[in-house]
């Protein structure tokens, strides 16, 4: 393969990588725009996605497309549970207490996978085995279509927020908590929907990535500063800037993979973006922050 | 009895028994003392960055682990490992802080947070990268076992010298916080760090103040660091998981936030009981993070913090009573922050 080759197919991987990164920030970011939580156990809810579509697909040999879609269900239905028994409970409260907990919630997850699912990382086949040509290389099938699912999910999203009663609530009630509760909007429930959104999409990404990455229990804990550092140069409770950033952060570090390992250009992009908070401590964009 | 007599009972308790452990503890345990009394200093680093300088830190684990790899690097210094070990460390940590504080300071308290969050998982990121430096997940040994000033020289690993070395400086260190709290100076960072507004008003720097605040926080868990490649002559990346700042933050939460002796008794009681349900069950961060999150949510005032509030109400009780019996009443309301 020649250079420029090397560097488009890179750039293609990030670009992938950065709509997966943007399925997750987006959940990241409704509840956090919603509630003023940071849920530091979010990795752990794409790792999940991960390990139960690996489950689904080797042990009770599902076919992936049906693994891909139980298994967001369930990461949703997660934190439908999690609501009710956690989430409830630091809402409203001081930043420490959320945070606190999820920090409680993330080793809570990661060690129930370890023990349920084992240590080993687990492959799945792409659906999908074909490739196709692409500015002059030859890119797989499975990659393109994740992304283009990435893309119909993260327009679903804006659409839902944008024309719905319930995408109406939910923008509403941050800017206007007393009002909206007076005017009978139903907190409880616009903030349970939020969260279950917020498992559906990172258990989704989880899904999605599991034949391009694989899945193992250590995998949310990888994704944990790409997913909060879009978040937050992107401008806290952002949704726009924070897609805009995933997608930045994915090509750049597709175009730094080219030089450096894989890890080596996670890290160099993360030490890149790391400096745009001292200049920008608000993000690129603005937040509610 | 003064009324806050429960809680200076505790703190005496624990600072004896840290000094006294290797008096009764057989080598298994004063070995699992030795780690209460290293991981103390990550512990309070965060209780400090986060009760006086309004930080929830998640990257204290960074400083504490850069300073375990600056002291093994600088061990060998020609008869001078030990001050070179410690100082080296503390000041190497204190440095990044620093710089990381730099930015910290910067941003508002939620983003700040998130923001340790990042440079925690990312610190990870780059010490597996570095691995030709930091040897990666199989880590680094300290290069010699002779660590001394000059003629006198020791050790390292565990033993008497390195216990008291340990843990002398940290009963020191819990004993001058607890005489700083009277002091003006005292009250000045308590102030800044409850009520930045009316801080600001009174003509503080507030952001001065929290800075240096953060960065001594960073120089304590950097001081915790030296120590820890000194007591366990080895150090690896996997120090850098945010699994060991979350442990560490269980201590100072369930020993209790903004309290002198909240992160030791938090460690005391934490650590043992951790390695016990180890010793049956694998999976045992399950228990941690299932306690910390039982913590947040039902009692993040912790033990030390929980028996203040209640001392503190019996005074009020009792002042009301005392009022109520003839006292007069100067009708002040007086702020719990300035």
């Amino acid at each position: 393969m020649m250079d420029f080759d090397v560097v488009a197919f890179q750039l293609l991987n990030g670009l992938v990588w950065g709509l997966l990164l943007a399925l997750i920030a987006l959940g990241l970011c409704l509840i956090y725009g919603l509630m003023h939580i940071s849920n530091l156990a979010h990795g752990s809810l794409f790792m999940l996605g991960a390990v139960l579509t690996a489950y689904a697909c080797n042990t009770l040999g599902l076919p992936f497309w049906g693994a891909a879609l139980i298994a967001p269900l369930v990461v949703a239905a997660l934190m439908l549970l999690l609501d009710r028994v956690l989430f409830t409970h630091v809402l409203g409260r001081e930043i420490a207490v959320s945070i606190l907990a999820t920090a409680g919630l993330l080793l809570v997850i990661d060690n129930l996978v370890l023990a349920f699912f084992g240590g080993e990382p687990a492959s799945v086949d792409a659906p999908l085995d074909g490739a196709v040509e692409l500015f002059g290389i030859t890119y797989p099938s499975y990659r393109l279509a994740a992304a283009g699912l990435a893309i119909l999910v993260l327009l679903a999203v804006g659409l839902f927020l944008r024309f719905t009663k319930y995408g109406l609530f939910m923008r509403a009630v941050p800017q206007a908590r007393a009002l909206a509760a007076a005017t009978g909007v139903p907190i409880a429930r616009v903030n349970a929907l939020t969260i279950a959104l917020g498992g559906l999409t990172a258990g989704l990404a989880g899904a999605l990535a599991t034949p391009i990455t694989g899945a193992h229990f250590q995998m949310g804990l990888a994704i944990l500063a790409p997913s909060f550092i879009v978040v937050v140069v992107g401008g806290l409770g952002n949704l726009g800037g924070t897609v805009a950033v995933a997608i930045i952060y994915g090509l750049l570090r597709g175009l730094l993979s080219v030089a450096m390992t894989p890890t080596a250009a996670e890290a160099t992009t993360l030490l890149c973006l790391l400096p745009v908070l001292y200049f920008r401590p608000r993000g690129l964009f603005g937040g509610g922050a | 009895m003064t009324a806050n007599s429960p809680v200076a009972v505790l703190r005496i308790a624990a600072l004896t028994f840290v000094l006294v452990a290797p008096l009764v503890l057989n080598a298994y345990w004063l070995f699992l003392a030795l780690q209460v009394v290293v991981y103390t200093y990550l512990a309070l680093s965060f209780d400090l960055a986060y009760s006086y300088s309004r930080l929830l830190s998640f990257c204290q684990g960074l400083f504490f682990t850069l300073a375990a790899y600056v002291a093994t690097y600088v061990a060998s210094s020609a008869g001078w490992g030990l001050p070179a070990m410690l100082l080296g460390g503390t000041l190497g940590a204190a440095l990044l802080g620093a710089v990381v504080g730099l930015m910290l300071m910067r941003m508002h308290t939620h983003a700040a947070i998130i923001a340790t969050v990042i440079i925690a998982a990312a610190s990870l990121l780059v010490g597996n990268a570095l691995s030709a430096y930091t040897g990666g997940d199989d880590g680094l040994s300290l290069p010699t076992e002779q660590i001394g000033i000059g003629l006198w020289q020791m050790h390292s690993g565990l033993n008497l010298a390195t216990y008291y070395l340990a843990a002398v400086p940290l009963v020191v260190l819990i004993c001058g916080l607890w005489r700083m709290r009277g002091t003006l100076t005292w009250t000045v960072i308590r102030a800044v760090a409850q009520n930045d507004v009316r801080a600001r008003q009174l003509g503080y720097n507030v952001t001065l103040r929290r800075y240096a605040v953060f960065v001594a926080s960073t120089a304590v868990a950097g001081f915790g660091g030296a120590l820890y490649a000194l007591v366990m002559n080895h150090v690896t990346t996997g120090l850098l998981d945010i699994s060991v700042s979350v442990n560490a933050i269980l201590y100072a939460v369930i020993g209790g936030l903004e309290t002198d002796c909240g992160a030791l008794v938090g460690a005391l009681l934490v650590l043992p009981v951790t390695e016990l349900i180890a010793s049956v069950f694998t999976y045992v961060q399950i228990f941690v993070g299932l306690l910390l999150a039982v913590m947040a949510v039902a009692a993040p005032k912790g033990i030390v913090g929980t028996l203040l509030q209640h001392t503190s109400r019996s005074r009020t009780v009792q002042k009301t009573e005392a009022n109520d019996d003839g006292a007069p009443s100067d009708g002040l309301v007086r702020p719990s922050s300035i």
